[in-house]
C-alpha cells in the first residue's frame, strides 16, 4: 500500500523546466510501490503539463490552482490533496536519492514516535559539484540537545535546515499548519521552528536522502538573491529572519506589515 | 617418620585433592585500574570456565590493593576467588598449576623453587622478552607449558623455546556483541593502543574530509564490556590500529556486531585476517580508506553480502562452546600428566619404603 505522497510544485512548463520535471519525476519511479507522486501546478498551465509524458508506472495525480503559483501555497494546496499517512516534499530541480525509501522506512520503523525525518541534502552546484551538505549538523556531537534531532533552541542560532526531501506525518503538520506564503526567504525556517517549538519531533536521517541544487538561475531562492523585481538587500534578508523568529507562534499566516507598523 | 615416609604422605595427599578436585590452578593477574583489557578478560574467562566445571580455580594478584574488575566485567566472574601473593601467604602444592602471563616474565627466577605446574601464557607476545633476563628460557624456571591465542604466536614460541609444549587457547568473541536490526548511526568507534596515533587519525580526518565533521568518533574506553557492545553496535564503522595486537579481539567484535572493520595489520598478522574488512599494511592510508568509506556509506552503500558471509565465517572458530571446551582440555591434560607423575613418583618411593622394611 502506498503510504507516502511526494508533492511536486511546477509553477511553469518550458524546455528547461520539462527537462528537469521529468529528471525529478524518474527518481520518484523506483519509489512507485510505496509513493504516489502529486503534482501542484496552475491551471493555465494544465494543457502544457497534460502533453508531458511521464510513464504509467508511477501514480501521479494532478492538482490544479487558480491563485499564483507560490511555492508555498502551492504545497499548502497539495497537503490538503494528501491522503497518505506520510508527505514529502520535491522541488522541481532536485532528485531523491535512489535509498530514499529504503531509509524513510527503516527510520519511520524505528523511531515510531518522529513525526518529522529529515535526511542530509547532498547540495551541487549547477554543473552538479558537490558544494555542501545540509541538514548533517544535527548528528554534530553536542550541537542539539539530543543528538540526531531538532530542537527549537539550536534553530533559533542557526538557520541553514533544508525541509525539501523531508518525510513528514501528514496529520502532525496538518495540525500545525502548513508554510506561510507571506513569509519569503525564511518560510521553510519558520515552519521548523514552529515544529519544534509545538514539540513536533524531529530526526536527522544521517545518510544522503536528496540532491538539492543550491542557485540553480531561475530558482526562487536565486531570484531573491538576483532578479532585481523580487532581490531581497542585506536588512530583507535580515527582517524575514527575524520575521520568522516572531512569527513560529501562531500557527496560521498573520499579516506581516501589520505586525512591523 | 622417615623422609621418604613423609613424601609419601604429601603425595598421597596431593593425589586426593587432585581426585577431589581440591588442588588450585591459579591464574596470576595483573591490576588494569578499572580499565576493560582483553587480556584480563580472557584470564578471567579461562578461570570461569574451570569454575563452572567444578575446578579449584582461583586469580592470584600480588597484593591487597589490586582493583578488580568488578567496574568493567559481568558479576559472573565474581564467583572467583581472588588471592594475593603478599597478604594472603599462599602455599602453591605440587598438585596446582600456575598460569603466568608473559607480562610477569620478571617473577620467573622467584618461581623457580616452587613446584606445581607451571604454564606461561602469552596475549602479547611482544612482551615476552620484555622483562625476561636476556638469553633466559622458561624452562629454567620450570615453565615447559605454554598457552597462547594465535597459530602464529604458537610458532614464534616455539622458534625460541621449542622445549615449550604450546596449545592454543583463543579469546571468546562474547554472545552479548549482536548485530542490530537498529539503523546505524554515523559514529565511528576506534580502537587504537597508542593515543598519540589515535588523536592524529581524527585530526587528519576532519581536516581531510571538512565535510564530514558532524560525524563522531567514539572512543571505545572506560566503558564495561557491556556498554562496550551497546555503543559499538550503533556505529557504522571500526577503525582499529594496534601494531602491537597478537590476537586482535576488537576486529572480531566488530564483526560479531555486523560493524564494518578498517584496520592497519599490526606487525604479527592475526590468524583471522582475510577479505573480512578493509585492511592496509600503511598506516598513512586508513584516514583515506576511512573517508571513502565514509562518504560511500552516507550515499547509501551497504557491505557486500560475501564480506557479510566472510565476516560470520571468521567468527566461528571464536564460540564459547569451543574455547570452553579447549579449556577443560588442555588444564585436564595438565593435571592428568601431574597425577600420572605423581603416581610414578609413588611407586618408586613406595616400592623403596618396601625394599627398606
Amino acid at each position: 500500500m502506498k503510504n507516502i505522497t511526494v508533492i511536486l510544485p511546477v509553477h511553469k512548463v518550458d524546455d528547461d523546466y520539462k527537462l528537469m520535471l521529468e529528471n525529478a519525476v524518474s527518481t520518484v519511479k523506483d519509489f512507485h510501490n510505496d509513493v504516489k507522486l502529486l503534482i501542484v501546478a496552475p491551471s493555465k498551465i494544465k494543457k502544457q503539463l497534460s502533453e508531458i509524458e511521464l510513464g504509467n508506472k508511477l501514480e501521479i495525480i494532478y492538482e490544479y490552482h487558480n491563485s499564483d503559483s507560490n511555492f508555498c501555497n502551492q504545497i499548502n494546496v497539495g497537503l490538503q490533496k494528501v491522503d497518505t499517512e506520510w508527505f514529502s516534499i520535491l522541488e522541481i530541480d532536485d532528485e531523491y536519492q535512489k535509498t530514499w525509501v529504503k531509509l524513510m522506512t527503516e527510520y519511520t520503523k524505528e523511531y515510531t514516535d518522529v513525526d518529522v525525518f529529515l535526511p542530509i541534502v547532498k547540495d551541487v552546484d549547477k554543473e552538479g559539484n558537490f558544494t555542501s551538505f545540509t541538514n548533517e549538523s544535527l548528528w554534530a556531537y553536542g550541537f542539539t540537545d539530543k543528538q540526531g534531532y531538532l530542537d527549537n533552541e539550536v534553530l533559533l542560532e542557526y538557520q541553514n535546515y533544508q525541509i525539501s526531501g523531508g518525510l513528514y506525518k501528514t496529520k502532525t503538520i496538518v495540525d500545525n499548519g502548513g508554510l506561510k506564503d507571506n513569509i519569503k526567504l525564511t518560510f521553510g525556517y519558520e515552519f521548523l521552528l514552529r515544529l519544534t517549538h509545538n514539540g513536533v519531533k524531529i530526526l536527522g536521517v544521517p545518510r544522503i536522502g536528496y540532491r538539492h541544487v543550491n542557485f540553480r538561475e531561475d530558482s526562487l531562492f536565486w531570484r531573491y538573491k538576483n532578479d532585481d523585481s523580487i532581490k531581497l538587500s542585506e536588512n530583507e534578508v535580515k527582517f524575514w529572519l527575524e520575521t520568522a523568529k516572531k512569527e513560529f507562534f501562531y500557527t496560521n499566516k498573520r499579516e506581516i506589515n501589520a505586525i512591523e507598523n | 617418620m622417615s623422609e621418604n615416609l613423609k613424601n609419601i604422605e604429601k603425595l598421597q595427599d596431593a593425589l586426593t585433592r587432585i581426585d577431589s578436585s581440591e588442588n588450585v590452578i591459579y591464574f596470576l593477574c595483573y591490576d588494569t585500574k578499572g580499565n576493560a583489557r582483553a587480556a584480563v578478560k580472557h584470564i578471567y574467562d579461562m578461570a570461569l570456565i574451570l569454575k563452572e566445571s567444578g575446578q579449584n580455580a582461583k586469580i592470584l594478584v600480588e597484593d591487597n590493593k589490586y582493583g578488580g574488575v568488578d567496574t568493567w566485567l559481568d558479576e559472573k566472574y565474581n564467583v572467583l576467588p581472588v588471592v594475593s601473593i603478599k597478604d594472603d601467604k599462599i602455599e602453591i602444592k605440587i598438585d596446582d598449576v600456575l598460569v603466568v602471563p608473559e607480562h610477569y616474565s620478571n617473577v620467573l627466577e622467584q618461581l623457580s623453587n616452587v613446584r606445581c605446574v607451571k604454564v606461561m601464557l602469552v596475549q602479547q607476545k611482544e612482551y615476552m622478552f620484555e622483562t625476561l633476563s636476556v638469553g633466559a628460557r622458561w624452562s629454567d624456571f620450570g615453565f615447559d607449558k605454554a598457552i597462547t591465542t594465535t597459530e602464529s604466536t604458537k610458532d614464534y614460541i616455539m622458534e625460541y623455546f621449542p622445549e615449550s609444549l604450546v596449545h592454543i587457547i583463543p579469546p571468546i568473541i562474547e554472545d552479548f556483541f549482536v548485530e542490530t536490526d537498529k539503523p546505524s548511526k554515523p559514529y565511528i568507534a576506534i580502537s587504537s593502543r597508542d593515543r598519540v596515533k589515535h588523536r592524529k587519525l581524527i585530526s587528519e580526518f576532519y581536516l581531510k574530509y571538512p565535510q564530514l565533521r558532524w560525524v563522531t568518533f567514539r572512543d571505545m574506553v572506560q566503558m564495561s564490556n557491556t556498554e562496550f557492545a551497546d555503543s559499538l553496535k550503533e556505529c557504522f564503522v571500526g577503525v582499529w590500529m594496534d601494531d602491537e595486537s597478537t590476537f586482535g579481539t576488537f576486529p572480531l567484535e566488530c564483526m560479531k556486531s555486523g560493524v564494518p572493520v578498517i584496520g592497519k595489520i599490526p606487525t604479527t598478522e592475526p590468524d583471522w585476517l582475510s577479505e573480512n574488512g578493509m585492511w592496509t599494511y600503511d598506516e598513512n592510508k586508513l584516514v583515506e580508506l576511512l573517508g571513502t568509506f565514509c562518504l560511500a556509506w552516507l550515499e547509501g552503500a551497504e557491505l557486500e553480502a560475501e564480506v557479510k558471509d566472510k565476516m560470520k565465517d571468521t567468527l566461528l572458530p571464536y564460540q564459547k562452546d569451543i574455547t570452553k571446551n579447549n579449556v577443560l582440555n588442555v588444564f585436564n591434560s595438565f593435571v592428568s600428566k601431574r597425577k600420572e607423575s605423581i603416581v610414578t613418583a609413588l611407586e618408586k618411593l613406595t616400592t623403596k619404603e618396601e625394599e627398606t622394611v
